[in-house]
């Protein structure tokens, strides 16, 4: 055999390997899609279950929790809310509004350019989702496109002279627009987008809150538990009232639901 | 020879021979095959990226399959509800004060003055500016206004500023002690004072260009026909709304 052709079968063989490769990745990858999309929705099945589960009545419950119409869980958990004077959130999807609250007092309304519902809220059991509003949600843990607050160190002048320089100067009020999204001890999410941010800004704040969530998932799934699906309530509000809502809010705000 | 067969035959003529030399087959084949590699790679994407809509729309279709109804209560239990649900509705409408009160919007730095349930004046205001300040890393203050509920806790006219220690470390000056003349200074804080306690006033501003603005040390700044009004209409002991 001459050189040649032994460099050809080599070539060959290279070739085939890489194919395989290729291949292999490739059924990997579609094995992985399809089983996460498989475990996505078992995991929607599952905590349409567990919510039903924790909320509502189960069918061999000797005692079943009566129902509570929608409009008075949402004056209960405001009622509940009022007892306190710290700064809680309503967002009444019937009425399309949210409003910040101070001891019952309502000190700020927002109405809703548009709004979305995950479908698991609306496929619960009417006990259950009573139940799950009857009570105002705390907020756990939040993230936002802006700071809460925006707070500037300045260092102390040494001298009038160099006070002098910082007299004149005009505050920078910068226009940043205020995504943000609030995670409530119930699981549901409430993301706020400012009606007049869409295009490009919009897209990088939802591909960023599903990069989150897939990652979350990925996590769980590897360490071999399901997935929780996690409900959502987006709202729409004008930018000014976006960033006015979220910097109103303490961390631990409570959240009241009329959906 | 007419012009057909001039100009149009071998004209036809070359146009069958190229077609004959494009070897359909290959490229319908390639092509299969180009189209099969771009789905085998991009199925599992779309499908992953497409997941959250399936699933929702997944969920769409077993709640209009559930139809489910609220159950029926029955009458004297509903009514009791009713009954409860209208008491805390009055409970709720009765935190709203009667009498005058305001309400503050350090984000958008505006407020507005409630009087017997109606709103009566809103404008512009300054807020605290969220300035950290640091004096030799040692001492700081924080200039923001505070949040909450508060009561006007004392009403003044033409009042007296009384300087803080930060009010000369921001102007580069040496503190003086307590007490000294140079810590008073006199119409800066406009014709009014309203206290909400801990050293927090509502008062009036020389800077009025900065209305609408965040640039104060944790005070609300009205400007002069703003504050007249608000004096006039906050008896002591009303509530004030900040968030």
């Amino acid at each position: 055999m001459d050189s040649n052709s032994t460099e050809g079968l080599t070539k060959a063989k290279k070739k085939s390997l890489l194919q395989k490769i290729f291949i292999g990745i490739i059924i990997l990858l579609f094995a992985f899609s399809l089983g996460y999309f498989t475990i996505s929705m078992i995991s929607a099945n599952y905590t349409l279950q567990s919510y039903n589960r924790t909320y509502g009545t189960s069918d061999d419950e000797a005692s079943p929790v009566s129902f509570v119409p929608y409009h008075i869980a949402f004056l209960e958990a405001r009622h509940t809310m009022s007892k306190v004077d710290s700064i809680s959130l309503s967002v009444n999807l019937n009425d399309t509004i949210a409003t910040l609250e101070m001891g019952g007092v309502v000190v700020f309304e927002a109405p809703l350019e548009g709004f979305r519902v995950s479908p698991l809220l609306r496929a619960l059991k009417p006990e259950a989702l009573s139940n799950l509003l009857r009570s105002p949600a705390r907020v756990v843990s939040y993230n936002a496109t802006i700071e809460k607050e925006p707070i500037t160190v300045k260092q102390a002048p040494r001298d009038t002279t160099e006070a002098a320089l910082d007299d004149d100067e005009l505050p920078v009020v910068t226009r940043q627009a205020a995504f943000f999204t609030l995670h409530l001890d119930s699981g549901i999410r409430i993301v706020v987008m400012p009606h007049e941010e869409g295009g490009f800004d919009r897209l990088v704040y939802i591909a960023r809150q599903n990069l989150y969530l897939f990652k979350q998932r990925l996590s769980v799934l590897f360490k071999g538990s399901l997935p929780e699906y996690v409900p959502i309530i987006m709202i729409e509000v004008s930018a000014d009232d976006a960033k006015t809502l979220f910097r109103a809010l303490p961390e631990h705000a409570q959240v009241a639901l009329k959906l | 020879m007419d012009w057909k067969e001039k100009y149009l035959n071998p004209v036809l003529n070359k146009a069958s021979e190229f077609l004959k030399e494009i070897p359909f087959k290959k490229i319908l084949r390639y092509t299969g095959i180009i189209l099969f590699w771009l789905v085998l790679v991009f199925l599992p994407f779309i499908i992953l990226v497409y997941t959250p809509s399936m699933v929702n729309g997944y969920l769409s279709l077993k709640y209009s399959a559930l139809n489910y109804t609220a159950p029926d209560e029955d009458e004297v239990a509903k009514q009791k509800m009713e009954k409860e649900a209208d008491r805390m509705a009055k409970r709720l409408e009765a935190a709203t004060p009667r009498g005058a009160y305001i309400v503050i919007n350090t984000t958008t730095n505006t407020f507005r003055l409630y009087n017997k349930r109606e709103l009566v004046r809103e404008g512009n205001c300054s807020t605290g500016s969220y300035v950290k300040l640091v004096k030799d890393d040692e001492r700081e203050w924080m200039f923001k206004t505070p949040k909450g509920i508060f009561r006007i806790q004392g009403k003044v006219t033409n009042p007296v500023w009384r300087k803080p220690d930060w009010a000369f470390i921001e102007e580069g000056l040496p503190v003086p002690p307590a007490g000294h003349a140079s810590r008073f200074e006199y119409g800066v804080l406009g014709d009014y004072a309203l206290s909400l306690g801990d050293g927090y006033l509502i008062h009036g501003t020389l800077y009025q260009r900065f209305l609408g603005m965040p640039v104060t040390h944790g005070c609300v700044r009205l400007g002069d026909d703003d504050l007249e009004v608000v004096f006039r209409t906050l008896p002591i002991g009303a509530k004030v709304f900040i968030f």
